[in-house]
């Protein structure tokens, strides 16, 4: 388990994060959402020991980013922003050195860098230089880099950027197999539906954290519970039916929308059949996470850099 | 406690990545040649030069003669300090900068990697084949002198100064220069502005040279305290070099 505290960093008199306290579980994919600025790379080079915080602390596994650096970075893995990849080794030596960083043995590497290269289609271009790979197979590549050494916790800043759609639904499916492994995956991204497919919670950060939840309670949180009904009949009817039953709703033309409706829709629904009124579909109303997270940050009025 | 591993994996890559650039290839065959080439030809004119003035008649004009071929061959050696000068800030600024280029320093920040391991390993790959070059050219340098002074009957090196200067000048010169580079190029954007940086290092330390053939006495003495010199040099510029590595200031600033 991850567990943030108080974290704050201050780069030259520009606050990057302030005051963040998260929990994140164990084997639960946590993506991380947020305009430019916001503090998302920052937090993520925080956990990763690359640097430390100004304030505040975080404990993986119960074990300190201020104490215990080296043992955090063993058990991390990172897929940075860019793939920084050396350009005029192939993928197998770009592999090599950094299995040989994380202290793995050679032929473990070499199964490890079998493996994922035959995965993600680049066993074929395994001796090329990385320089002539496209964008996309640089990105599979740096993915593998933070995979090779098998570790615990996973972070990814924009994994599936400039991944064509296939790529990235591969990507994706990866992702999701590494939390059934028990991996914990925490992922930067500015892809919505990708974050929507992958969460199981998500921060909302502007160098605080905005909103924190599972995307369905972020949701109710923020628009409500709001369920529609579309009908066929008499409005007047229905008009009367609901303001007997004290709901909060409103029309739209045929379409009546119940605010917290606070009792079951079935019983709506067979007040309103009773009634006469024909009723075409009952279903609640659905925000995209898009929706969520403009109206979430513009909400914020905190002003990122 | 560092893992030595670590340093060799550090090492051998930046070795490998640095010897792919064909400018630091020809730079590691072309200027220890020619340097060589001059360096022969001008031992050998000296040589003939004695020669030419016949006084190799007698024992005690000999002796005298194998003195001054001695003292002359032997001032040279501080000549050997300008190929690894000028080869390790070629290679060192690319070291640095190459990580810049390809933004391959954060995902090297992110393993079990300490800030030692990291800068020894990129201090050795500059290191280690500029003195190997260096040593190659000085044995063929001495093995030359020594041919000619047999013939003068005696042998020049090794002496005290060849040893001051292989064991001492030679080696710490080299460190210093790696570490000039190390601190300027982590400050430099591209690989011509390092290489610019380097060209400035290079200025005060050729000056010394300079002054080293105006005044044309190179002791064994002298050589030691030069190395002194160099030896307190190193500590200091490696402890500011140090601070210049703190993974903070790569993360944010080595963009």
């Amino acid at each position: 388990m991850i567990e943030i505290v108080e974290l704050k960093k201050v780069f030259d008199n520009v606050t990057a994060i302030e005051g963040i306290n998260l929990k994140i579980n164990k084997g639960e994919i946590f993506v991380i959402l947020g305009p430019n600025g916001a503090g998302k790379t920052t937090t993520i080079r925080i956990l990763t020991c690359i640097i430390n915080p100004t304030e505040g602390n975080a404990y993986i596994d119960g074990m300190s980013i201020l104490e215990e650096k080296k043992r955090i970075r063993g058990m991390s893995g990172l897929l940075t922003e860019n793939p920084g990849l050396y350009e005029r080794f192939n993928a197998i030596e770009n592999l090599k050195f950094f299995s040989s960083l994380y202290g793995m043995d050679e032929r473990s590497a070499e199964e490890k860098i079998k493996y994922y290269l035959e995965k993600f289609s680049l066993w074929e271009r395994r001796n090329d230089p990385v320089g002539n790979f496209s964008k996309g197979m640089k990105q599979k590549l740096a993915l593998i880099r933070a995979l090779i050494h098998d570790p615990d916790y996973i972070y990814l800043d924009e994994p599936t950027a400039s991944l064509d759609p296939e790529t990235s639904k591969i990507v994706r499916d990866f992702i999701k197999d590494l939390k059934k492994e028990g991996k914990t995956v925490i992922l930067s991204t500015h892809n919505l539906t990708e974050a929507e497919y992958l969460a199981d919670h998500i921060a909302v950060l502007n160098t605080r954290i905005v909103a924190f939840g599972t995307p369905d309670n972020l949701r109710r949180e923020v628009f409500g519970k709001k369920v529609v009904i579309e009908f066929t009949g008499n409005v007047d009817m229905v008009t009367k039916i609901l303001n007997e039953m004290r709901l909060n709703y409103y029309l739209d033309k045929n379409r009546i929308i119940i605010n917290e409706p606070g009792i079951r829709n079935s019983i709506i629904v067979e007040t309103l059949v009773k009634a006469g009124v024909s009723i075409e579909y009952v279903y609640d109303e659905s925000h995209t996470l898009e929706e969520l997270y403009l109206r979430l940050v513009n909400n914020d009025g905190h002003k990122s850099d | 406690m560092m893992d030595i591993r670590v340093i060799k994996a550090i090492y051998k890559k930046d070795l490998k990545e640095i010897l792919s650039l064909t400018t630091v290839k020809y730079s590691f065959i072309f200027f220890p040649v020619v340097f060589l080439f001059i360096m022969l030809i001008v031992i050998y004119f000296t040589y003939n030069s004695l020669i030419a003035q016949g006084s190799i008649q007698n024992a005690a004009s000999a002796a005298k003669n194998l003195e001054i071929f001695s003292y002359i061959s032997t001032s040279y050696l501080i000549f050997f300090g300008i190929i690894p000068l000028s080869l390790a800030s070629t290679i060192s600024s690319y070291s640095i900068v190459g990580e810049k280029t390809q933004r391959t320093i954060e995902p090297i920040l992110a393993t079990p990697v300490e800030d030692s391991e990291l800068f020894i390993g990129k201090m050795l790959a500059p290191f280690i084949p500029t003195i190997i070059t260096t040593y190659i050219v000085l044995g063929f340098y001495t093995l030359f002198v020594d041919y000619l002074s047999l013939r003068l009957g005696g042998i020049v090196f090794p002496n005290y100064a060849w040893y001051s200067i292989v064991i001492l000048f030679i080696p710490f010169s080299t460190i210093l220069m790696i570490l000039l580079t190390l601190v300027f190029s982590s400050r430099a954007m591209d690989p011509r502005s390092a290489q610019q940086f380097s060209s400035i290092i290079l200025i005060p330390l050729l000056i010394i040279f300079i002054l080293g053939i105006v005044i044309y006495t190179l002791t064994s003495l002298l050589i030691v305290i030069m190395s002194i010199i160099v030896i307190l040099s190193d500590i200091v510029v490696y402890k500011f070099a140090l601070k210049i590595f703190n993974r903070e200031i790569i993360v944010s600033r080595w963009k």
